[in-house]
């Protein structure tokens, strides 16, 4: 029996930007997902000021895409992920999740994009004359006989883009992160709960009647069911890490974890949107957003650095 | 991508390797590679390199081999570089088709492509990929792609002294690596044996005949294509889209029932 190992597998160390970079695409897709959903499905129910989700979505995907961009050791050649300029063709693998993102985040644009045109049409904003037909397109897209079909696969982009980062790091030799293929689900989870949250800030801070309180505590029913179901599959990931918990639960990272994460970023957020009259219902709703939204990024520090790092 | 006229490889049989990093010499020399700083102890063994990175396109692993009770030590050396996979998990992962497959079945980092994502040091199960210093794209052993183009082997194999790294024809090559292996379990060494045939990725083109396990000399005895968890990845967002969206429209609903209730509750009271 000999004592001598090596293992010589590498971490990427992936820039502290990525983590940015996730927290952004998250709440830009979450918002888009659950407004699509809602505007499609949520029946003939008060849906005023949801609109106004796009704008948050519209606000953060270039500011994602820049962000990735600055991630590249060579920024410059961005444009090689959409074009093989070697071949001349179009670049696109359909075994690297990277690819398919890259594809994924354009693709998405353009629905935040036409989305973005229907909100301002709705609170009458920046009415250009002459992008009238532009503006026509959007409102038709979302009340028209098309909305379902139209809302329904924006949605099913905006989840993909939710994940997408979550494949990534799934499809590597990086222990922990290709330990489960549960990460891409986290992302999907905490992508909701957070973009929600901004979403309910938005309307709490733009909110100067009454009209808009139905849908802000509709949306926040939303953000306490999924907050449940975001703890159970924080948990459930943990164990399905097996031997590779150690990554995300050792010294500083299960701090943060379960500190960090768990109780401030969701068990506090979930006592105070069960107890409103704790701090009074704005204020609780507030705190309670702002804390998801520091709970999201820690999860996405903890579960992309903490592997990276042990490695 | 290039039609595979031959393919071409090394059969580096470690039992013959003694360490003199000739190798890592001529790899440094012939690919214009900065010599690493010196002095660059890294404190582990003799072994001043460390690892494969983008400045270290080949290195010979220094493994102090002690048993438990400290009465057998021995050295075993291992000169490592990219494994040429016939199924090349950096390749596959690449997202702008800068890791291409040339002529001579060999894996080559197109650097005019590359955009340094780091992507291909995640997708290779040997941690051989690394980011060079004056590149700033992946780096690795190109089986001296140029020196091949023109006859030529590479300059690691030209430069080994004990014939350690023989460079050719894969087929050549495995069967030469088949007979040896055969020689060293019939003059006692139980434990030679070869890593990188068939069941590995697809094959080795780059492949070694060990004198123990694979463990041993850091190499991953069972390494798998990054994809493996790919699928899994995609049915679990599937999974949790639907749970969330289920939860998420249910949510919406049910605080219209709730206040419903507690109207019709006022009014009853």
């Amino acid at each position: 029996m000999y004592s001598y190992e090596l293992m010589q597998l590498k971490s990427p160390d992936f820039p502290f930007i990525i983590i940015f970079d996730l927290f952004i695409g998250g709440i830009a897709a979450g918002a888009f997902l659950v407004t699509a959903l809602l505007l499609a499905f949520g029946g003939k129910f008060n849906k005023a000021g949801l609109h106004r989700a796009y704008y948050v979505t519209m606000g953060l995907l270039p500011i994602y895409g820049l962000l990735l961009i600055l991630k590249l050791d060579k920024k410059e050649r961005f444009v090689n992920v959409m074009w093989q300029f070697r071949d001349g063709n179009i670049m696109i693998n359909w075994d690297s999740p990277m690819s398919l993102g890259a594809w994924v985040l354009n693709v998405f644009g353009v629905f935040a994009l036409v989305s973005v045109l229907y909100a301002l049409k709705k609170d009458n904003l920046l009415q250009f004359s002459w992008a009238k037909k532009l503006y026509a397109i959007a409102t038709y897209l979302h009340e028209g006989k098309l909305a379902k079909v139209y809302l329904s696969v924006g949605a099913f982009f905006a989840a993909w883009f939710s994940m997408y980062l979550g494949i990534l790091v799934t499809t590597s030799s990086l222990p922990a992160w290709n330990a489960t293929p549960l990460i891409p689900t986290l992302w999907i989870i905490s992508a909701v709960i957070t973009g929600v949250s901004v979403v309910i800030l938005l309307l709490l801070f733009t909110n100067r009647g009454s009209q808009l309180d139905e849908s802000i505590q509709r949306l926040d029913n939303i953000v306490k069911s999924v907050i449940v179901l975001n703890i159970a599959m924080i948990i459930v990931f943990v164990i399905a890490l097996g031997q590779w918990s150690e990554t995300v639960t050792r010294d500083i990272f299960g701090i943060l974890l379960w500190g960090g994460v768990v109780v401030v970023g969701l068990l506090v957020p979930l006592l105070l949107k069960l107890k409103p009259n704790l701090l009074g219902v704005k204020n609780s709703l507030i705190f309670s957003s702002v804390l998801v939204l520091v709970g999201g990024f820690i999860l996405r520090y903890v579960v992309m650095i903490g592997p990276m790092s042990f490695w | 991508m290039s039609q595979i006229e031959s393919s071409k490889g090394m059969f580096i049989d470690t039992t013959l390797c003694h360490g003199c990093k000739a190798c890592e010499v001529a790899c440094k020399q012939w690919n214009d590679i900065p010599a690493n700083p010196a002095p660059s102890l890294t404190g582990n063994s003799y072994d001043n390199t460390g690892g494969l990175d983008g400045q270290n396109w080949r290195h010979v692993k220094f493994i102090e081999d002690i048993s438990d009770d400290r009465s057998d030590t021995r050295w075993l050396f291992l000169s490592d570089s990219c494994k040429h996979c016939t199924l090349a998990g950096c390749m596959s992962v690449c997202p702008t088709s800068a890791i291409i497959r040339t002529e001579f079945d060999t894996v080559y980092i197109d650097h005019d492509t590359c955009i340094g994502c780091k992507y291909c040091i995640t997708g290779c199960p040997f941690g051989v990929i690394g980011i060079g210093d004056l590149s700033g794209t992946a780096e690795k052993c190109s089986l001296c792609y140029d020196r091949l183009q023109v006859g030529q082997e590479p300059a690691c194999a030209q430069a080994c002294p004990t014939d350690s790294i023989e460079f050719g024809d894969v087929t050549d090559l495995v069967a030469m690596a088949k007979q040896r292996e055969q020689q060293l379990v019939a003059s006692g060494n139980l434990k030679a044996k070869l890593y990188g045939d068939s069941d590995i990725l697809g094959g080795l083109n780059v492949f070694y005949l060990l004198q123990d396990t694979p463990e041993k000399y850091g190499l991953p005895s069972n390494p798998q294509m990054p994809q493996k968890n790919m699928l899994g990845g995609y049915w679990s967002s599937v999974f949790s889209l639907f749970a969330v969206g289920l939860v998420s429209l249910l949510s919406f609903r049910s605080y219209r029932e709730r206040k419903l209730l507690e109207e019709n509750t006022t009014k009853s009271a």
